[in-house]
């Protein structure tokens, strides 16, 4: 140890968080939520799309689908922006370099929430 | 500016060849990582020619014979030769495992022996591993208790609960698991490793430890415990059959019990 530090001090560190079980649970959750609300969406796009531009579009501007869609959408996002803070914390050691892209990908993923969430509102309403 | 090279002084060169006298009889050839971090050489991969008819059956005994009778500059870690003490735990063949336990006859007819990876060398196939050490004494690997002992004898354990150890207490502090996990090669000054949080479980589950709470809130930490990505590479390593990932696991499962 060139520093005149322990092996010990350098293995204790900053000592624990607390905290990780509540990200590790909802990657999990959110991974399993995503399995039925997708099928649900590619299958019933699928099925809309052969029945028609008009049957589709009515289907599209249905609020309890639009509810859907943007629980999907916001589900898939979350879970995304779980995932790829675990790779950015494991391999980006510079830590104002970290806090900066772990920042921007956090204000992303609400960004892409909330236009996801506007843009289904409008088409509803406009719809209606 | 990332490194898409290695160090200068991590780039192996071919090293020194060392020829069997006798080419006619059953040759085995064995490639050696050497280095010596003190000298201004760069490591080197030193091939060395041995008979298998005048050797052992182990890898071990390849080395034994090897620094005996060929070149006695070669440094490595053996005690035991059964499997127990992990000091010759290696990279052999591809793969972290015990050169005591580890058949010649396995390999086939050409070895290469690394030490393991991504630990400093302090000679050859020596790593230095004083920070994994550092961090099985951070977990505090000894009974804590706050119930009194009866009498002047032991603290009991139900067979069920004693049964509950299988699988854990085993586990030798080889380091072959921690080394060839890719998340402790990127994280190891914060994560923990696979045989670490093992040897965490095996207090965790001992039905005669009060500190398990305790000892939950200092694992639970983004990177001490869930650095753990489930590569499972720790257990198709583990020379004593062993299975960290599953340990991890549970340690996981209980913080979620805890939590609700």
């Amino acid at each position: 140890m060139n520093d005149l530090r322990t092996p010990y001090k350098t293995a204790t560190g900053l000592g624990s968080a607390h905290r990780g079980t509540g990200n590790w649970l909802a990657q999990r959750l959110t991974a399993l939520a995503l399995i039925p609300l997708f099928v649900w969406f590619v299958g019933a796009l699928f099925l809309h799309l052969f029945a028609g531009r008009m049957a589709l579009l009515t289907w599209l501007q249905d609020p309890v689908t639009a509810f859907f869609i943007a629980l999907a959408l916001a589900t898939a996002f979350y879970h995304g922006y779980l995932g790829v803070r675990v790779v950015v914390e494991d391999y980006i050691h510079h830590m104002v370099v970290k806090w900066f892209v772990l920042v921007l990908l956090q204000w992303l993923s609400i960004v892409l929430v909330l236009a996801d969430v506007y843009v289904l509102i409008w088409f509803t309403l406009r719809a209606s | 500016m990332p490194q898409f090279r290695l160090p200068e002084n991590s780039r192996v060169q071919l090293g020194r060849h060392y020829p069997s006298p006798d080419p006619g009889k059953r040759i085995c050839k064995i490639s050696i990582y050497r280095y010596e971090p003190d000298a201004s050489e760069k490591p080197r991969l030193d091939r060395y020619e041995i008979e298998l008819d005048h050797c052992g059956p182990m890898v071990l005994d390849a080395l034994i014979k090897i620094k005996n009778e060929i070149d006695p500059t070669l440094a490595f870690r053996r005690s035991c030769r059964e499997g127990v003490c992990g000091s010759c735990a290696m990279n052999i063949g591809g793969a972290n495992t015990l050169a005591c336990t580890k058949a010649l006859s396995e390999l086939g007819t050409k070895i290469a022996i690394y030490p393991l990876p991504h630990l400093p060398v302090v000679k050859d196939l020596v790593p230095d591993l004083s920070h994994f050490y550092a961090q099985y004494a951070s977990i505090q690997p000894w009974l804590k208790t706050e119930d009194p002992v009866e009498g002047d004898r032991e603290r009991l354990q139900s067979p069920e609960d004693r049964a509950r150890l299988d699988g854990l207490y085993e586990c030798i502090l080889c380091a072959c698991c921690s080394t060839a996990c890719p998340s402790y090669w990127w994280n190891s000054d914060r994560y923990l490793g696979p045989a670490i949080l093992l040897q965490a479980y095996r207090w965790l589950v001992d039905s005669r430890d009060t500190a398990t709470g305790e000892r939950l809130d200092q694992l639970q930490d983004p990177f001490r415990l869930y650095r753990c990505h489930t590569i499972l590479n720790c257990t198709k390593t583990c020379p004593k059959g062993l299975n960290p990932a599953q340990a991890i696991a549970a340690t996981k499962r209980l913080l979620v019990e805890r939590e609700s």
